[in-house]
C-alpha cells in the first residue's frame, strides 16, 4: 500500500509505502468506520421506531376521542318533558 | 479640502496551489506544505473511482486525534452528528464501478491561529445520492496539510485540485 504526496510549494509529486504507524492508522480508521456506521444504523432505527411510536400513540389518541366523542350525549339540556292538560269538556260521541 | 479615500475593490480570485491525478492503486494523497498566504482553501476531487466500494475521508495536519466534529447527512436520511471523530467521512459509499464521482471540500479561514478549523464539504454517493456536512477540528493551528484517502480498497483513478481563494 502506498501513498501519494504532492509537496504544494515545490510542486513535486512522490509515491512512497505506507509506514507501519500509517498501515496500524489505517486499520484503525477502518474499525472506526465500521462502528460509524453502526451507530448510524442504530441511530436510524432508533428514529424510526419513535416516529412509529409518534404515529401510534396519534391513532390511539383520535380513537380515543372518537369513542369519548360517541359515549358524551348529545346535548346536555334537560329533558323537556311535556305535560298535557287533560281536556275538561265530554267527549263528542257522534252517532 | 477633505479627500475621500474609497477602499478598493476587493478583487478575490483563485488560484490553483496543487493539482494532479490521483496515483492508481494509491490509498490516497497528500497534500503538503500548503501557503498561508490565501483566505480559503476549496480542493475539488473529480471523477474519481476506487478498487472496491468504500469511503472517500479526509484529515487535516495529518492530526488522527479525536477533533473532528461535524454534521451530516445523506439523502434522506436525517442529519448526523458526531462527536470527536478521527476523520472527516466525505462520502459513505462510494460505488467502485460508477464513473463521474466527485467531491469537494472547504476550509475557511484556515491559516488564523487562534481559533479552531472549520470546514464544509459534498460528494456524490452511491447510488447517486448525495453527501455533504459541516464541521471543525479542535485546532488552532493553520492548515497546512489536507490529506484524502480512502476507507478500504485503493483509488483507482481520479484528479485532485487544490484552490486557493484571497
Amino acid at each position: 500500500m502506498f501513498i501519494q504526496e504532492h509537496n504544494c510549494e515545490t510542486d513535486k509529486i512522490t509515491v512512497r509505502e505506507l509506514t507501519a504507524e500509517e498501515i496500524a492508522q489505517r486499520e484503525a480508521d477502518q474499525a472506526a468506520e465500521v462502528a460509524r456506521i453502526a451507530a448510524e444504523a442504530e441511530a436510524e432505527a432508533a428514529e424510526e421506531a419513535a416516529k412509529q411510536q409518534a404515529f401510534n400513540d396519534a391513532v390511539a389518541a383520535a380513537v380515543a376521542a372518537a369513542l369519548a366523542a360517541q359515549q358524551t350525549p348529545a346535548t346536555t339540556a334537560e329533558p323537556v318533558v311535556e305535560e298535557t292538560t287533560p281536556s275538561t269538556s265530554e267527549p263528542t260521541v257522534e252517532e | 479640502m477633505a479627500i475621500i479615500q474609497v477602499p478598493a475593490v476587493q478583487t478575490g480570485g483563485m488560484t490553483s496551489l496543487a493539482s494532479g491525478s490521483i496515483a492508481a492503486s494509491s490509498t490516497g494523497f497528500d497534500l503538503q506544505n500548503i501557503s498561508s498566504d490565501y483566505n480559503e482553501l476549496w480542493l475539488y476531487i473529480t471523477n474519481y473511482s476506487m478498487s472496491e466500494t468504500a469511503h472517500i475521508q479526509c484529515r487535516i495536519n495529518n492530526n488522527t486525534s479525536s477533533d473532528y466534529s461535524h454534521v451530516y447527512n445523506a439523502w434522506s436520511t436525517s442529519m448526523t452528528t458526531a462527536q470527536g471523530s478521527t476523520l472527516i467521512p466525505m462520502a459513505n459509499s462510494v460505488n467502485a464501478t460508477q464513473a463521474g464521482q466527485s467531491a469537494w471540500i472547504r476550509f475557511p479561514n484556515y491559516k488564523n491561529t487562534t481559533g479552531y478549523k472549520h470546514y464544509q464539504w459534498a460528494a456524490t454517493n452511491a447510488d447517486n445520492t448525495l453527501w455533504c456536512g459541516n464541521g471543525f477540528n479542535r485546532s488552532t493551528s493553520a492548515i497546512s496539510r489536507i490529506t484524502v484517502i480512502s476507507s478500504a480498497g485503493t483509488y483507482d483513478s481520479g484528479t485532485y485540485q487544490l484552490w486557493g481563494v484571497k
